[in-house]
């Protein structure tokens, strides 16, 4: 019978396959004999992980000592996948025992969704489509013109948004700085970022100090944090008006090491609006979604 | 003892406090542009507290401060309960500049006695209209 | 340093030397206003009492004569709460009587304290254990913290995944560091195929490991009345933050597991 439990069996919690949340995903590590580890997925978890935001749910048995189940043990893991393929999540199971696999194919309808590694996992998708977020990108981008029209008189024209996926190949940018603003509420999560090249960035600055400044002076990293700022100040009654519910943010500049290049990214799926600018290109990158404080994570 | 600050008086003393040096210098510029000649910076509230404190002290007070709201160590609302707090014939009226455009938070400032505020970014037509409602103001009460 | 002086199912009482902060979590019976009202007036009765409310959207009547009732043994009181709130002791003409501030920060300088920032070990140590948690979880390796300093200097680092941390309590940033040696182990064991190079297909796991922690020492934080809230991760290479006109405290705990450190950085702005 392998290593199913017996009612005398004193389970360790280091067994419990405790949600880890990726962005987009969570994954459920199941560990030291399955069976123990399979104890925790009570109802209550089942629950909790089917009300939870993320749309891929991924089981992986790499770390868990797999031997056969009982009976009861089968349907509490099949309960969990019903549950989450009801709310309309997908799922994933990595390394998953063959006896298992077998009977959950029979069962359930998972679509060959079984894999080696958790690499293939994460692979497998789903390809989350935020297009729903039109009217929030031209709103932003409609505050990018305003900034740069009111603080430096400069025309600043957009190109055509583009959502980049995690398996899009994101264009090359010029080494500059960043600035960073996350966009944080219990009604919405997000981040802008944008990307000034270092010409474009020095441009700005002599434009305003009247003299030409070294890249990581603060008064030229400052321009990147100040403007993400007002760039989101701009949005933001218009965002809140649509139910972002944003309070006050934090802006941030990133600047690069000693070395030279670098690069920030905000998760997959994001949406990036190159500007064309007298000063230089402007990359401007958006990654927001609305989040139900009702669900669990 | 401060002069009440007027939009026609352009040997007014000014002082920009501002935690980002692209803002606290378009501050200046633009006060430049305006005919202003006295224009002072700083970077923080504290900062700009202790220079209020010494151009008290040194007869040559301040007739106006130009804050941002959110700096650090001291920020725009604490600038202003500080000021609130000066003699009836050093007070100093505050603009507060600010990229929030939550009207709630700009209410409540207003209640809190700021003069006017501008929204960021400044331009001169903003700013020049905050200067002449805090003058307007001041004419009232004066 | 903070002293816990009472709590309830729906209230803490927290003494931080020179302030208290009342955290209310729902609504509370009247029995259970007497004991805030008595611990109050019996440890802290003379230093500011500030009332972290933040979650609340509706301002209840029960509540503000509650706060009211507060005001009234100590003049020194100030409200954290956000816009939605705001908005509302405005509408029911309370916004004077009851001073209100969207962080502690603001909230200090209402009631003429110097805002300190320091970062405790109730914040801190939620952020330890779900790190280890993870690590050892996600890659299936032991994990201990190591030693936890003040950051003087720039942490070696080739990649990282940084959350911004906005709430009213604390503002800042929480970062995972990896070098490149150690970030290509882990990638390799958790993803459970070899990589050599980080390309952009992987890179993004260094985000992802700070999604995992933050997420998991959110609840832990937040149960201490820190109302952090979801927030999303960005993945950076070869730059730094720049620290900007102020001046940030930074604390890094290093986390030994077997496949090298990784660094936690929390960096709290002013």
């Amino acid at each position: 019978m392998g290593n199913q439990l017996k009612s005398s069996t004193v389970i360790d919690p280091a067994f419990a396959p405790e949600p880890l949340l990726g962005t987009n995903y969570l994954t459920l590590p199941f560990r030291g004999p399955l069976a123990q580890s399979i104890a925790f997925v009570t109802p209550e978890f089942i629950l909790r992980i089917a009300n939870s935001e993320k749309p891929l749910v991924v089981l992986n048995f790499s770390y868990a000592e797999a031997a056969p189940l009982s009976a009861g043990e089968l349907k509490l893991l099949k309960m969990l996948c019903k549950a989450c393929l009801d709310s309309g999540k997908r799922l994933a199971f990595v390394k998953c025992p063959d006896f298992l696999l077998q009977d959950l194919e029979q069962k359930l309808d998972l679509q060959g969704r079984f894999f080696s590694t958790l690499s293939q996992a994460l692979k497998s998708g789903p390809e989350q489509v935020i297009a729903e977020i039109g009217p929030e990108l031209e709103l932003l981008t409609k505050a990018v013109i305003e900034v740069f029209e009111k603080q430096f008189s400069i025309v600043v024209i957009p190109e055509k948004p583009r959502m980049l996926t995690p398996a899009s190949v994101d264009a090359k940018h010029e080494n500059g700085i960043i600035g960073l603003i996350a966009l944080n509420s219990k009604d919405a999560v997000g981040s802008l970022l944008m990307r000034f090249g270092e010409s474009t960035v020095l441009k700005l600055a002599e434009q305003t100090y009247g003299e030409k400044l070294p890249l990581l002076n603060p008064q030229v990293t400052d321009v990147a944090a100040e403007l993400i700022n007002m760039i989101l100040g701009c949005a933001k009654e218009e965002l809140n008006a649509r139910g972002f519910g944003i309070e006050q943010a934090l802006p941030q500049t990133l600047v690069p090491n000693p070395d030279g290049g670098g690069s920030a990214n905000t998760p997959k799926p994001c949406w990036q609006i190159n500007f064309q600018s007298p000063v230089g290109e402007l990359n401007l990158e958006i990654c927001l979604k609305r989040i139900n404080s009702a669900k669990s994570e | 003892m401060a002069d009440v600050f007027s939009i026609h008086n352009k040997a007014a003393k000014i002082l920009v406090v501002d935690d980002m040096a692209l803002s606290r210098v378009t501050g200046r510029k633009l006060l430049i542009e305006l005919g202003f000649k006295a224009i002072d910076m700083a970077e923080n509230g504290e900062i700009a507290w202790t220079m209020i404190e010494k151009a008290i002290a040194d007869q040559a007070p301040y007739c106006l401060l130009i804050s941002d709201w959110m700096m650090p160590v001291l920020d725009g609302m604490g600038l202003l309960r500080r000021t609130k707090k000066l003699e009836s014939e050093n007070y100093l009226p505050m603009i507060l500049s600010t990229a929030e455009s939550d009207a709630g938070q700009v209410v409540e400032a207003v209640k809190q006695g700021i003069a006017a505020y501008v929204r960021k970014p400044l331009t001169r037509e903003s700013l020049l209209s905050a200067l002449e409602r805090v003058t307007a103001k001041e004419q009232q009460s004066g | 340093m903070a002293k816990q002086l009472l709590k309830l199912p729906k209230a803490d009482v927290t003494s931080f030397d020179e302030y208290v902060v009342i955290q209310i979590n729902g609504a509370l019976l009247a029995n259970q206003v007497t004991e805030i009202e008595t611990i109050l007036t019996k440890d802290a009765p003379t230093i500011p009492w500030i009332i972290n409310c933040f979650k609340s959207d509706q301002v209840m009547p029960q509540e503000t004569r509650m706060f009211l009732g507060f005001k009234k043994l100590n003049p020194k009181i100030c409200l954290i709460v956000n816009s939605t709130y705001r908005v509302g002791l405005v509408e029911a003409g309370l916004s004077t009587a009851l001073p209100s501030a969207p962080s502690l920060k603001q909230a200090l300088t209402t009631v003429g304290i110097k805002y300190k920032p320091k970062i405790d070990t109730e914040f801190i140590n939620p952020f330890l254990d779900a790190a280890i948690r993870v690590v050892s979880m996600q890659a299936g390796v032991s994990a201990e913290a190591g030693k936890v300093f003040l950051v003087k200097e720039p942490i070696p680092s080739d990649i990282s995944g940084i959350i911004p941390i906005s709430s009213p309590i604390f503002t800042g940033i929480f970062s995972l560091e990896f070098t490149k040696e150690v970030f290509l182990k882990m990638v390799s064991k958790v993803f459970g195929e070899e990589y050599l190079e980080i390309s952009p297909e992987i890179e993004g796991f260094s985000a992802e490991m700070a999604n995992m922690v933050y997420g998991s020492a959110k609840g832990k934080v937040n149960e201490k009345g820190y109302t952090l809230m979801p927030a999303l991760p960005t993945t950076v290479r070869g730059v730094h933050l720049s620290s900007g006109a102020s001046v940030p405290v930074a604390i890094c705990v290093p986390i030994i597991t077997d496949l090298g450190i990784i660094h936690i950085v929390i960096r709290m702005d002013s």
